[in-house]
């Protein structure tokens, strides 16, 4: 389980991104975070990963604070991301895309490659057929050589979302996995969203895409000018006249 | 003509080390090494001067290796929060700090004099006259040792992650790997090979001084890299090479151009140079060679 209780973020210049705001993840569901641009969600993403720094509150995973430990130290916990804007590793093929996420390799460790090659080369084939399979069900294996760079945007918000569960995590974030990609590309993340939950992976959300919002999550807030409005199911708290004004009015 | 054409081919072995470091180092690792000279010039210093002390060259060869490689990784701890800019400008200032250093600390290094009848390894084993040839093998020999050990790194899952964090360190970082740790071992294994460069000058000239070592060398390296097409030991190799032979070729532009002078010689053997880069850089600017891969989907060339 994740969550952030009261956090603040003042960004350089005094832009107060988040104010005291609370949300949970809760083991085995699909949070969704929902509200206007410049609510605040993808700070609060970037606090729940480790990449921003809050000024005041704090991080807990699986009930450990862990506000000053940064994304790498989060990760090896088994919390991985994606990203709102891609950031595929362009000049690597998208095979060492996923490949490169692989937990525990021990041919990263230059003297593992001198005395223990067939351990390394071992882990190496198992990592390929767990990538494969991956890219598979995102029909990305048949890129599997191309450079990442080359890829469209929907594919690269495919392959992040694969590269994140390379990892095996236990926790994967997941910052508008819809964005530039096809309409029927976002039924498989659907599908394969749902396929981990009930593995038991737990994910978080943010996405501007509602129908997917109302298809994935078990639980929902909306964020508004750096605080939680409300939170509760999608469709209760899309009947809350407030949320209306906040976030549908502003689209409508 | 043999003789000029072995000390030609000596010198393209000590600019393919200092290639195929940097190639490490920023070709595949992103980290730009603006101070490879001080590195360089501090092996060269290191073997010379235990050299001279009476050490056998092999073990002074070792020690600049080992030392050039520990300093190094000391530098990119301190450098770890500098993105590309700022790295350049404090690896530039700390080769500077060691030239000055060896300069004129000279109790130590012996200053400006420089130092003199540094012995060659292994010049036992070849017979009368063949000493230059001899040496010639070694550096070959070094070359090839490095290569075959950079390419095994590029092509196994440590040089995947190098070229990982050199193309977004966040990424490296969220996917909870140490770029620190990446970094400090790329810049190790680079100080080694720049050691080992280094150390094959001070035995090849016999004399070394803080006159021979400057940023010249640094923009060699850069060259060949560019050249040879960020990332591709074989293409450092190959334009390591072409770039000491059209340096040093263009010398008998003298015999072939009729009034032409040694000076107007030697700048317009820089300016053609600068022009071959610039029209490189236009036409195919990610040089010619390609960046190995770790794995492959068919599983079959994902060896190292």
């Amino acid at each position: 389980m994740l969550e952030a209780v009261n956090v603040s973020v003042i960004y350089e210049g005094g832009f107060k991104a988040l104010n005291g705001a609370s949300v949970q993840l809760a083991a085995g569901t699909v949070t969704g975070l929902i509200g206007p641009n410049g609510a605040g969600k993808s700070t609060l993403f970037g606090v729940l990963a480790g990449a921003v720094r809050p000024v005041a509150g704090e991080v807990r995973l699986g009930g450990e604070i862990v506000t000053q430990h940064g994304p790498a130290w989060r990760a090896r916990r088994g919390l991985a991301r994606t990203f709102q804007l891609s950031r595929e590793l362009a000049s690597l093929t998208v095979l060492e895309n996923v490949l490169v996420a692989q937990p525990h390799m021990r041919g990263e460790n230059v003297l593992s490659l001198l005395w223990s090659r067939r351990a390394v080369r071992d882990e190496e084939d198992a990592a390929i057929d767990k990538a494969r399979a991956l890219l598979q069900r995102v029909d990305l294996w048949k890129l599997a050589d191309a450079p990442a760079g080359t890829l469209s945007g929907g594919q690269k918000k495919l392959l992040e979302i694969c590269r994140a569960l390379m990892l095996d995590p236990r926790i994967v974030l997941m910052d508008e996995p819809s964005a530039g990609v096809n309409p029927t590309r976002i039924g498989e993340i659907v599908e394969f969203v749902q396929a981990l939950r009930a593995e038991g992976t737990t994910f978080g959300l943010v996405e501007h895409n509602m129908g997917m919002v109302r298809l994935l999550c078990d639980h929902v807030y909306v964020l508004a000018e750096g605080q939680v409005l409300t939170e509760g199911r999608f469709d209760d708290v899309i009947a809350n006249t407030e949320v209306a004004s906040a976030y549908l009015g502003a689209q409508s | 003509m043999t003789v000029y054409l072995i000390a030609t081919l000596t010198l393209v072995a000590i600019a393919a080390l200092a290639g195929l470091a940097l190639n490490l180092q920023w070709g595949m690792g992103g980290l730009v090494n603006f101070g490879l000279f001080g590195f360089y010039m501090l092996g060269a210093y290191i073997a010379g001067l235990l050299t001279v002390q009476g050490l056998p060259p092999l073990v002074a060869l070792g020690v600049a290796m080992l030392g050039v490689a520990a300093l190094s990784a000391l530098s990119a701890l301190i450098s770890v929060r500098l993105s590309e800019d700022y790295l350049a400008i404090v690896t530039l200032g700390f080769a500077e700090c060691l030239r000055l250093v060896i300069s004129y600390e000279g109790w130590l290094t012996r200053g400006m004099l420089g130092v003199s009848g540094i012995e060659r390894p292994l010049q036992a084993w070849w017979p009368r006259g063949w000493g230059d040839t001899g040496f010639l093998l070694l550096a070959l020999l070094a070359v090839l040792i490095v290569y075959t050990v950079l390419q095994a790194l590029a092509r196994s899952p440590f040089g995947r992650l190098v070229r990982a964090t050199r193309d977004d360190p966040g990424v490296v970082e969220a996917l909870g790997k140490s770029v620190l740790g990446v970094r400090v071992r790329v810049f190790a294994i680079g100080g080694a090979i720049l050691g080992l460069a280094g150390s094959l000058h001070a035995f090849y000239y016999s004399y070394i001084d803080p006159t021979q070592f400057g940023p010249i060398i640094t923009a060699y390296a850069f060259m060949a890299v560019v050249v040879g097409g960020r990332g591709s030991n074989r293409g450092v190799v190959a334009s390591a090479f072409t770039l000491i032979f059209l340096l040093e070729g263009s010398r008998f532009l003298i015999d072939l151009v009729p009034g032409l002078g040694a000076s107007e010689l030697a700048a317009i053997r820089l300016f053609l140079v600068g022009v071959g880069l610039v029209a490189l850089l236009i036409f195919k600017p990610d040089g010619f060679g390609r960046e190995p891969r770790s794995a492959l989907a068919d599983k079959t060339s994902s060896r190292f």
